[in-house]
């Protein structure tokens, strides 16, 4: 239980990394090439891992639907959004709405049992969920008065 | 605006993007999967870059080495998660990764880490993300 829990929270904690990481190489250049620059990291780095855990075999391909190879354009989405994201609205308030998308979307399509997803009922908890994830992004936009007293006593 | 709605797309995509690839990993094995998504979406970025006629990659070389290896880090993360959805399932998995990672990128912003402006939190930027953590372990659960 302990090491399940501990290897998923170094995951969160890497997913993070990752988008400051991404954000300072979007700095210098445009979304595009980030994009291509994550993604092509991503591949060697899978590619690598795969070698390493499963050797050759990670070379022979099965046959499989045609939809596969047109998988990676999610990935291609998710990364040019979310660099753009960060960038206009910076690391956490980005990070906040990309959570509460990606998780009412789940939802959505569980309780609605779409892409082949097994139906899930909507119950109570969720509901509660959903408005506690929307709340909480209202209240991390919150800004005090006190701020604007602030840049008034700079400018007085 | 436009910012909360590459945001809120992110978001699409990535709730897509794990339907799709639990169903590519089912069939071929995840690290398969995982080369196959990553390598066709590469694939296709470069596309866009030559189309779009962007030669910003010139300017790589400004960017620190490190910062350049952040893609890197979807092996780890895509290792650690499927390890620990073998030990412990969806529920506390997803749960945990999401609150670490909101947790810690709120961390590093507040410090200013990596080059990001460092933001102040207060009283109702700590509620507000008690109140996403306990949104998310109601939707998890």
């Amino acid at each position: 239980m302990m090491t399940g829990i501990l290897l998923a929270l170094m995951a969160g904690m890497f997913v993070s990394v990752q988008t400051l990481f991404n954000n300072k190489v979007n700095m210098a250049v445009h979304s595009q090439s980030t994009t291509a620059l994550v993604l092509g990291m991503g591949f060697i780095a899978s590619l690598g891992m795969g070698l390493l855990f499963e050797g050759a075999d990670l070379l022979s391909w099965k046959p499989m639907p045609i939809w596969f190879w047109f998988s990676g354009l999610l990935g291609l989405g998710v990364v040019n959004c979310v660099v753009r994201g960060v960038r206009l609205l910076g690391p956490s308030y980005a990070t906040t709405i990309v959570m509460a998308s990606q998780l009412l979307c789940a939802l959505w399509w569980d309780s609605a049992g779409w892409f082949g997803l097994e139906q899930v009922p909507f119950t109570w908890q969720k509901a509660i969920g959903g408005v506690a994830l929307i709340a909480g992004i209202l209240l991390f936009k919150f800004k005090p008065k006190e701020r604007h007293r602030q840049m008034r006593h700079q400018l007085t | 605006m436009k910012g909360i709605l590459f945001a809120v797309l992110g978001g699409v995509f990535l709730t897509l993007q794990s339907t799709a690839n639990a169903a590519i990993g089912e069939r071929l094995g995840t690290w398969q999967a995982a080369a196959l998504t990553q390598g066709t979406g590469f694939a296709a970025a470069l596309l866009i870059v030559w189309l779009t006629g962007d030669k910003s990659w010139k300017k790589l070389g400004q960017v620190k080495m490190r910062y350049r290896f952040g893609g890197a880090f979807a092996a780890f993360i895509i290792f650690s998660n499927i390890t620990a959805f073998h030990h412990n399932g969806a529920a506390v998995t997803v749960s945990s990764v999401l609150i670490a990672q909101i947790v810690v990128t709120l961390i590093m912003e507040q410090a200013g880490w990596f080059g990001t402006t460092p933001i102040r939190i207060r009283t109702p930027q700590w509620i507000g993300i008690a109140l996403m953590i306990t949104g998310i372990l109601c939707l998890s659960f």
